[in-house]
C-alpha cells in the first residue's frame, strides 16, 4: 500500500445544472458529487455502492472522462487530468481508463457486428493499423472472455444479456487499459450468468494485473469482488473500509442500515435491525450538515450544522461521522 | 391454515407467436393456503409472471391457457366467465405490479384511482369511498394521506407509489393477493420498508400472498413455501426452510450456489450455472435443464422428469432424484474440475 496510488481522487465536486420549477426562476444546483476523495491502488478493485442517486456513476464517469468536474481533481499515475493540453495525452488517457456500462442491450450500437464493436477501439486509438493482424487480436481476445470466435459476424440482438456484457468486457480490453470502471455491469443480468459475469471479471483481473473501480447498488456482489469497499450517500462517500470489515465492523449508521435492509442469506439469519424513516432527501439546492442527518436515529444538533469529513478511525477504515469521534473521545 | 385457497395443477400457458409456439409455462403446480406466502423464484423467461397472470386471465392476446385447471375457492377459473371474472379481479384478487410508476395512471390523481376501485367493488358512495382510501393510505404508512390523495404518481417516489399500489390492493380486503416482483424497481432500504409493510399486512389481514422474485433473499425473509421455476416448468416445490436445508434438483443447487452471499468470508470462484436457457418454442421433449446440468444423463435428454411428491409437502422433477436420492449436491461438478 506505500506505492503511489495509481489513480487519487481529491476533493471531486460535480454540480448539474437543473431548471427550476419556477418560471422566472435562475437554474439550481444539483450536487451530484461533493468533495469525494479517494485513493486507488494499482491491481486493487475499490467497490462503490449506494443507492440510486448517490452519485456512484457520476463518480465512474467523471474518472473515464464523460463529465467534466466542477471542481477538485482526478490524478492518474501522478499527472492531473485537468492538464492533459496534447491530443496525444488525452488519447492515453481514454485507451487506459475504460469502462464498462450497465446495460448490456442499449450500450452496444445494433448495426455493428460483434467483430466491429470489438475492434473499433484499436481503429480509434490505431493500434493495430494491419487488418488481418487485428482480427486476429479480436479472435483472441473473443476467446479470453468466453465468446464463440464463429459469433464474430453476429449482431448484438443475436447475443443473450450475458454475452452482450461479454462483448462489452472485450471492447474494454483489447485497448490494455490498467483501470476498468465496471459502471453496474451485472445489474441487467439473472443470478446464474451474473456468477459466470462475475468470474470473468476476477480471471482477467488475474491476468492482466486491472484495476477496477466496481459500481454496484448489491452489496453482496460488491463484498464479493472488492478488496476495499467506498459506501456513498447523497453524493458523499460515508464510509471506506476493507471488503470484510464492512460486514462484520459496520461504523456509519447508514451502512448499517443498508446492511440491515438486505434480504438475509438464510431463513436463519438474525441481523440488527435499524431502519431509516423516509426518503433519500433531494440533492438539488445547497446542503448543511450531514446529509443523512435527517433520516438518522441518532442525530444530534450538530449533525444538522456541520458536515462530517472522513476520518480514519482504524487502519485503513475511513467514517464520516460525528459519533465516531465522540467515540473515540471518550 | 390449512384451507386450500388456490389450487393450480399442470398449467399449461402457449404463446402462439409468428415464429412457433413459446411454451411460457409447461406444466405448473402449487397449491395455496389461506394466510401463506408462497415464493415463486426463477429466472427471466421462466414463466413466473405468466403462471400468476394465467390464474386472473391477464394474458396477451397471443397468449392462451391450454391446459390444466385453476382453482380458486373450489371455482374453476378457467371456466367461468368475464362478468364474473371481472368481480373476482380486484376485490378477492388482487394484483401489485413490479414497476410502480408505470402501473399508476399518470394522468389521474392517485385518489380518484383508488375511489374508482372502491366504487366498483362495493356500493359506498364517494364521500365514504375517500374515507377508506385515506384510511387505507395511512395504514400503508403514507404520511399525510389526505393531501397524498390530490397528489399525481409523477409527484411520488418509487417507493411511495409501491405503497400506493398496495393500499389500492388491499382496499377491497382480498383473499389472495399476486405480488410480482414488488419491490425489483426499488433501492434495497425502501425495500426492506416495502416487504415489511406486506409481511405486517399479511398477518392482519390472513390474506395469501403469491410473491414473484427473482432474489432469494427476499423468499429467505418472507415466504412459507417456494416453487422453484426453470423454463416453464416447476422445478421444485417445497416448503421454504425445508428447500434451504434440503434442496434436490440440480437447478435449485446451481441457484443457490451461483448468489455471492455476505456472510461469506473467503473469496472463493462463484459456482456459476454454465449456458444460458433454452429457447421456449423447443422445449418439452426432454428434460429443460440438462444441456446445465452436470449430472445429466442419457435419461434427462430422452424423457420428461415428472414432478413427483419425495417427502410430505416436498415435490421435484428430476429424474434422478424422485424418491431415492442418487445425486450427491457438488460431487459431479467437483470431479468436472
Amino acid at each position: 500500500m506505500s506505492d503511489q496510488p495509481i489513480l487519487q481522487i481529491r476533493d471531486l465536486c460535480k454540480d448539474f445544472k437543473v431548471r427550476s420549477a419556477k418560471l422566472f426562476e435562475g437554474p439550481k444546483q444539483l450536487h451530484a458529487l461533493s468533495h469525494v476523495s479517494l485513493d486507488i491502488q494499482k491491481g486493487e478493485t475499490l467497490g462503490v455502492i449506494g443507492e440510486s442517486g448517490c452519485g456512484k456513476s457520476t463518480l465512474g464517469r467523471c474518472v473515464v472522462g464523460l463529465h467534466s468536474v466542477t471542481s477538485g481533481d482526478i490524478i492518474y499515475k501522478g499527472k492531473n487530468l485537468k492538464e492533459l493540453h496534447t491530443k496525444e495525452e488525452r488519447r492515453n488517457r481514454h485507451k487506459n481508463i475504460q469502462i464498462v456500462f450497465q446495460d448490456p442491450y442499449s450500450s452496444l450500437n445494433p448495426r455493428m457486428t460483434c467483430g466491429q464493436l470489438i475492434e473499433e477501439g484499436l481503429i480509434v486509438h490505431n493500434l493495430e493499423p494491419d487488418k488481418k493482424k487485428r482480427r486476429e487480436r479480436v479472435f483472441a481476445m473473443m476467446q479470453k472472455v468466453g465468446l464463440d470466435v464463429q459469433h464474430i459476424e453476429r449482431f448484438p440482438h443475436e447475443f443473450s444479456g450475458g454475452q452482450r456484457q461479454r462483448i462489452n468486457v472485450a471492447r474494454a480490453l483489447i485497448l490494455n487499459p490498467e483501470i476498468i470502471v465496471c459502471d453496474e455491469p451485472v445489474s441487467a443480468l439473472d443470478v446464474s450468468i451474473q456468477a459466470q459475469v462475475l468470474n470473468l471479471f476476477r480471471s482477467i483481473q488475474k491476468e492482466f494485473n486491472l484495476t477496477y473501480i466496481f459500481i454496484s447498488h448489491d452489496l453482496s456482489v460488491i463484498k464479493h469482488v472488492s478488496d476495499r469497499i467506498a459506501i456513498m450517500y447523497l453524493g458523499t462517500v460515508v464510509e471506506l473500509c476493507a471488503a470484510d470489515k464492512i460486514y462484520h465492523n459496520p461504523l456509519h449508521p447508514y451502512t448499517k442500515a443498508l446492511l440491515s435492509a438486505i434480504p438475509p442469506d438464510s431463513p436463519f439469519e438474525t441481523r440488527e435491525q435499524i431502519k431509516l424513516e423516509g426518503d433519500i432527501p433531494s440533492p438539488i439546492g445547497d446542503m448543511k450538515g450531514c446529509p443523512l442527518a435527517g433520516r438518522c436515529p441518532y442525530a444530534t444538533a450538530r449533525c444538522h450544522e456541520e458536515r462530517p469529513q472522513l476520518r480514519e478511525v482504524e487502519e485503513g477504515h475511513q467514517v464520516a461521522c460525528f459519533l465516531m469521534e465522540q467515540g473515540k473521545q471518550n | 391454515m390449512s384451507e386450500e385457497i388456490l389450487k393450480v395443477e399442470n398449467l399449461k400457458t402457449y404463446f402462439f407467436t409468428a415464429s412457433g409456439v413459446a411454451k411460457a409455462v409447461d406444466g405448473v403446480s402449487y397449491t395455496l393456503k389461506k394466510g401463506e406466502i408462497l415464493g415463486i423464484v426463477g429466472e427471466s423467461g421462466s414463466g413466473k409472471s405468466v403462471s400468476a397472470s394465467s390464474v386472473i386471465r391477464l394474458l396477451p392476446k397471443t397468449g392462451r391457457v391450454v391446459d390444466g385447471t385453476i382453482l380458486f375457492e373450489g371455482k374453476d377459473m378457467r371456466k367461468i366467465s368475464d362478468k364474473e371474472l371481472r368481480k373476482i379481479r380486484g376485490s378477492d384478487i388482487s394484483v401489485i405490479f413490479q414497476d410502480p410508476m408505470t402501473s399508476l395512471d399518470p394522468v389521474f390523481k392517485v385518489g380518484s384511482q383508488m375511489v374508482e376501485l372502491i366504487r366498483t367493488h362495493n356500493k359506498v358512495s364517494k364521500e365514504e369511498a375517500r374515507k377508506i382510501a385515506v384510511e387505507n393510505l395511512a395504514l400503508v404508512g403514507i404520511p399525510d394521506p389526505e393531501r397524498r390523495m390530490n397528489a399525481y404518481p409523477h409527484e411520488l417516489s418509487g417507493g411511495m407509489c409501491q405503497r400506493v399500489m398496495i393500499a389500492m390492493a388491499i382496499s377491497c380486503h382480498p383473499k389472495f393477493m399476486i405480488a410480482d416482483e414488488p419491490t425489483t424497481a426499488l433501492d434495497v432500504t425502501v425495500q426492506a420498508q416495502v416487504l415489511g409493510l406486506l409481511k405486517e399486512l399479511q398477518e392482519k389481514t390472513d390474506t395469501a400472498i403469491m410473491l414473484i422474485t427473482h432474489n432469494l433473499g427476499i423468499v429467505w425473509k418472507m415466504c412459507d413455501t417456494v416453487m422453484v421455476m426453470y423454463a416453464g416448468k416447476t422445478v421444485e416445490f417445497a416448503d421454504m426452510k425445508e428447500l434451504y436445508k434440503n434442496p434436490l434438483h440440480p437447478y435449485t443447487w446451481g441457484l443457490l450456489d451461483s448468489i455471492p452471499k455476505l456472510s461469506d468470508t473467503e473469496k472463493a470462484e462463484l459456482k456459476a450455472i454454465p449456458g444460458t436457457p433454452p429457447d421456449l418454442r423447443l422445449t418439452g421433449k426432454c428434460c429443460n435443464f440438462y444441456n446445465r446440468c452436470p449430472y445429466a444423463t442419457d435419461i434427462c435428454r430422452e424423457q420428461v422428469p415428472e414432478l413427483v411428491e419425495v417427502a410430505p409437502g416436498h415435490k421435484v422433477a428430476c429424474h434422478h432424484q424422485n424418491g431415492v436420492e442418487t445425486l450427491v449436491r457438488g460431487k459431479e461438478a467437483a470431479s468436472d474440475e
